[in-house]
């Protein structure tokens, strides 16, 4: 492993350290049932973690990625198309940008009538999260390149394809990952509420339930995991955009 | 002049005629270019030279076929610029490397999207030639300015384009790695002497490359003077007393003083 990892490794252990300090004090401070000792919370995790929480880590695993693919699926190409083409981007800008600022958990009650409260409007509502960050990172990722990119291209006849293969995609990766790595928080947050109804799985519907049995030591084993799945997923993103991303 | 067998070559590489460009610039029409005639014969290197903002530029764009957007013809080997039939390099003034390729694919790029075979060893060649042996690994960014224009060189001659044009291509080197690179370029131009068009600011620069040396006005963008160059890449006339002497009246004509 090449020094600059092994830094890396090293503050996020020191962070790691920090934090259960801290919360070590607080819960020797507060002495409540509430705020139990960390090393409390990960003997309980370790004991409940394949037996009881991992359907539900897989559950929320699978909706994130399911909201992320078609997410994906949907918003590159119409980000291509609207930082392209100056048209298109006259046609779809407007409706874009009517509906961006719409928080998108106003729109769950519609979207539960609509999709159902089962696994559907869970997903689509990671969708509704992710998919204007990157049409708008892909479209800004063109809009933003100077016309003169394309000239060597242009004036060896490229095809469009061989234009979106040598610039196009590599120039909008950064953005692309960067507006991922946004919409992620905000759609684990919002995940996190849709899964404390309508379903029996998920980290959501873990933590409430634990919540609702007074069993802290298990609500807290699953914000450690939930937190842990947050950490994962960015990790995630950041090696492939460091893998796809090397010329920066 | 001799008959030739071959059409084609009887053709001059580059034909322009009667090229007139307007912008449209804050509600009115700007013209850039007027009424251009300009040929250059094939294989041989033609400088345009002339004061900021005249429409070089703008000139070899329409050369390279990318805006249609002018009055006049363009004709390249005869026929309408069409990039697709023809492969035309086109170096900009940034050397049109893309940042998130290495050296080794952006050396090849012009190959590969005309899906050329790759020379791997002229590929070698030009890249030990050109001082970039080691590099092959190394982003854009992570080369002096000298280099990026060196790799944008690599990728022209291998190549080997219909016709090469080249935007101020020395233009943001130091003077001594400027003088480097141009002896580097007639180097590599010598041994398959594609036809050039190139844009420079320099009048000794235009002295040393080029056989034709065309000189343009402002405002609109006109043909002041066509001048042929007997010294063009003979490096032991560069700063002789007549290189000076042809350079001076170029400086006196791009200062718009009255020429005799
Ligand atoms: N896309 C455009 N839209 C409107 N005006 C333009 C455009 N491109 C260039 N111009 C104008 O056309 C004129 C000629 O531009 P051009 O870039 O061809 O000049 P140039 O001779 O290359 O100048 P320089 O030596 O500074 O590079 C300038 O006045 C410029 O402002
Ligand atoms: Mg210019």
């Amino acid at each position: 492993m090449p020094i600059s990892s092994w830094r890396v490794l090293r503050s996020y252990l020191l962070g790691a350290v920090f934090l259960l300090v801290v919360w070590s004090a607080v819960a020797a401070v507060m002495q409540l049932p509430i705020v139990p000792q960390p090393w409390r919370v990960f003997e309980r995790l370790a004991s409940i973690m394949v037996s009881a929480i991992s359907i539900h880590a897989l559950y929320s695993i699978w909706r994130i990625a399911a909201g992320l693919v078609l997410a994906v699926i949907v918003g590159y190409p119409l980000g291509l198309l609207m930082g392209y083409f100056p048209r298109a981007d006259r046609l779809l800008a407007p409706i874009v940008y009517l509906t961006y600022p719409i928080p998108k958990i106003a729109l769950l009650p519609i979207l539960m009538l609509l999709a159902g409260v089962g696994e559907l409007s869970k997903i689509i509502m990671i969708f509704l999260i992710i998919v204007f960050q990157v049409v708008i990172a892909v479209r800004d990722g063109i809009g933003g390149l100077p016309r003169e990119t394309y000239y060597p291209l242009y004036s060896l006849g490229a095809s469009l394809g061989q234009v979106f293969r040598y610039i196009i995609f590599p120039a909008t990766l950064p953005k692309f990952f960067t507006a991922i790595r946004v919409a992620m928080a905000t759609a684990i947050s919002v995940l996190f509420f849709t899964e404390t109804f309508g379903t029996q799985y998920g980290m959501g519907y873990f933590i409430m339930d634990a919540w609702l049995r007074v069993n802290y030591l298990d609500m807290y084993a699953g914000i450690v995991v939930l937190s842990a799945m947050g950490l994962l997923l960015f990790g995630i993103i950041d090696f492939f955009q460091s893998r796809l991303c090397r010329w920066q | 002049m001799k008959p030739e067998p071959n059409m084609s070559s009887r053709e001059p590489a580059i034909r322009i005629n009667d090229l007139t460009v307007t912008y449209e610039e804050a509600h009115h029409l700007v013209k850039v270019l007027d009424h251009i005639d300009l040929t250059v014969e094939q294989g041989q290197i033609c400088a345009l030279i002339g004061p900021s903002g005249c429409g070089k530029s703008t000139l070899l764009r329409a050369v390279a076929g990318l805006t249609h957007d002018y009055e006049g013809t363009v004709a390249i080997n005869g026929e309408p610029v069409d990039p697709h039939r023809l492969s035309i390099g086109f170096m900009p003034q940034n050397y049109g490397l893309l940042p998130w390729k290495n050296v080794r694919d952006n050396v090849e790029l012009a190959c590969r999207i005309k899906k050329q075979p790759v020379a791997q060893e002229k590929r070698d060649r030009l890249l030990n030639d050109l001082g970039l042996a080691g590099f092959e690994q190394r982003y854009p960014r992570e080369l002096s300015g000298g280099q990026q224009q060196r790799v944008g060189l690599a990728r022209e001659f291998l190549l080997e384009p219909d016709l090469l044009l080249m935007d101020e291509p020395f233009s943001a080197l130091d003077a001594i790695t400027r003088e480097e690179m141009q002896n580097i370029f007639l180097r590599l131009w010598q041994e398959n002497s594609v036809t050039t068009l190139l844009v420079t600011h320099y009048v000794e620069e235009a002295l040393y490359l080029a056989q034709t040396i065309v000189v343009f006005s402002a405002s609109p963008g006109q043909v002041r003077r066509v001048i042929v160059n007997p010294l063009a890449g003979d490096r032991a006339a560069r700063g002789g007393q007549q290189f000076q002497q042809l350079a001076n009246q170029l400086h006196d004509m791009l200062r718009g003083e009255v020429e005799h």
